[in-house]
């Protein structure tokens, strides 16, 4: 098998396992930190640089997006890279102005972030985090149990206003009949005509985004406080 | 907008939007259970969607050039649309396309074959080439004085068969070298000709046929046949009696007019002696005039 097709048929398989996704960008990291280098003109570290990230995120949007037809995946993947790059350098230079707060201010090297006085309890804050991943730590084993991963829920968001607001209401009509979230908890399936019915949505919609229902739903059982209440702690999130 | 960072993998961190939104946006050395803001999202296309919409689209495209290429010049300049069938004795079918250009010429007898030898019909219409086939028919042989052409024009098109005899209705007389002939031009599955052309001496004349068989029968007495060879004679003898009997009726009428004369002269050969004389000449004319 030639590199390029071991190269593809990697790619193929990365679409859709996420797993495979990370493994494929871990061995070519040489690869996206060099096109990275190219255009900030600088060896880019990991976890310090932004386009780095940038350079990341879109080498994983070209595997997603790759298909035989379009050539060489290094290629597709370099260009992809630029560009995002390009786009990424634009949209930072409207905080040009701004002054970062790990910028260092003195001649000793320390920071603003240092000097201005943090007025949150780090203690509480650490302490809530620590909460939080623990909780998504037991929602994505719940998850797990549907036969679902957080990502493959991410790609099954609905992506139009018209459609998100649909699935809302189905989460709407689920709370207000706590028997559905229960019967979905107890089967580990989503009671899919009762809620088309009691919704008003069409059935149709809620198959296509049955992944992302079911994780919505799920995060309106018992014992997911911390995800239910960043979902209804600001004006726009969910009713 | 607040996210909450549920997943993070190298590329990429799965947050989950506090508008129910979970989508994938940029690591930023994110940790699972942050809360973030302004992320940088991933770029969702349906690459496949797109790209089966290019292919359809260039098919599509492609397939309406065909066509167009098809219906607009290769159909009806190269596909069969209609025959000319030409007899004279050598017997010549020739195949055209709707545009009337001439796609294939063959002999159906010896004499035909013998006919067609070395001519090349390519690119030319079915009128022309119809009055280049007569013109070596008449060198060589086949076509004589008072001899006569039978052209049959069919096609599923009646409009098309009416078209193309017209045509060639106007240009036939050119192929005859000034010999006297006769052609006859069917449409179709007709029993009887439609058109009537006699040509000679370089000009023709086109009759409907039904009219020409009228004048052929007033003249010789029976119905002329498309297949006659006499049908120009019968014509000069019919003009030749009407000569004889017009110049008959012209000499009656002299003769006639002349006594006329010589009686009103007579009246006043003693002079005008008043309305005695007036009604004596109104009897003459009046009886002149029957």
């Amino acid at each position: 098998m030639s590199e390029e097709s071991a190269i593809v048929s990697q790619v193929y398989e990365a679409k859709s396992d996420p797993d495979k996704a990370d493994e494929f960008i871990r061995q070519y990291m040489g690869f996206i930190k060099s096109e990275t280098a190219k255009f900030t003109g600088r060896i880019p570290q990991e976890g310090r640089d932004d386009e780095l990230s940038i350079a990341m995120l879109a080498f994983y949007e070209t595997i997603l997006a790759y298909d035989r037809s379009r050539g060489a995946f290094l290629s597709l993947a370099a260009l992809a890279i630029r560009n995002r790059l390009i786009d990424f350098s634009r949209s930072e230079k409207r905080h040009a102005g701004n002054v970062s707060y790990d910028e260092p201010i003195n001649d000793d090297g320390s920071t603003l972030g240092e000097l201005i006085a943090d007025e949150s309890d780090e203690v509480e804050r650490s302490a809530d985090r620590l909460s939080a991943q623990s909780e998504i730590a037991e929602f994505s084993k719940r998850l797990g149990d549907f036969g679902l991963t957080l990502s493959d829920v991410a790609d099954n968001c609905p992506r139009q206003e018209r459609t998100m607001s649909a699935c809302l209401s189905v989460l709407d009509c689920a709370r207000k009949n706590p028997a559905l979230l229960a019967e979905l908890e107890r089967t580990g399936r989503l009671p899919i005509a009762a809620l088309s019915t009691l919704a008003k949505v069409e059935r149709k919609t809620l198959e296509r985004h049955r992944r992302y229902l079911v994780a919505i739903l799920l995060a309106y059982t018992n014992g997911f406080e911390i995800i239910r209440k960043h979902l209804s702690q600001t004006k726009g999130g969910v009713r | 907008m607040e996210y909450l960072v549920m997943e993070t993998h190298p590329a990429f961190a799965v947050l989950l939007g506090d508008d129910g939104s979970m989508i994938k946006a940029a690591n930023f050395g994110y940790a699972v259970g942050q809360r973030v803001t302004e992320p940088v999202l991933i770029k969702t296309e349906s690459p496949k969607k797109v790209h089966q919409w290019k292919r359809l689209g260039g098919i599509a495209a492609a397939a309406a050039c065909i066509c167009l290429l098809y219906f607009g010049a290769y159909r009806p300049n190269f596909v069969p649309y209609g025959t000319v069938r030409m007899k004279i004795n050598p017997d010549v079918l020739m195949t055209v396309s709707r545009t009337g250009r001439v796609l294939d010429l063959k002999g159906l007898n010896d004499d035909g074959d013998t006919l067609i030898n070395g001519y090349s019909y390519l690119s030319k219409k079915e009128d022309e080439a119809a009055a280049e086939l007569m013109e070596t028919a008449s060198r060589q042989g086949f076509l004589k004085d008072g001899g006569t052409v039978n052209l049959k024009v069919a096609s599923k098109d009646g409009e098309w068969v009416s078209d193309t005899a017209d045509n060639l209705s106007k240009t036939m007389d050119k192929g005859v070298s000034g010999k006297d002939v006769t052609i006859f031009i069917t449409l179709g599955d007709d029993g009887k000709p439609k058109f009537v052309i006699t040509a000679s001496d370089g000009s023709g004349r086109i009759w409907d046929y039904d009219q020409w068989s009228k004048l052929q029968s007033s003249s010789a007495g029976n119905t002329p046949s498309a297949s006659s060879g006499s049908s120009s004679q019968g014509i000069e003898q019919w003009g030749k009696q009407q000569g004889d009997s017009w110049e008959q009726w012209g000499e009656q009428q002299g003769d006639s007019w002349e006594t006329f004369g010589e009686g009103v002269g007579s009246i006043f050969d003693d002079g005008f002696s008043g309305s005695s004389d007036i009604n004596e000449l109104l009897q003459k004319i009046k009886g002149q005039l029957g």
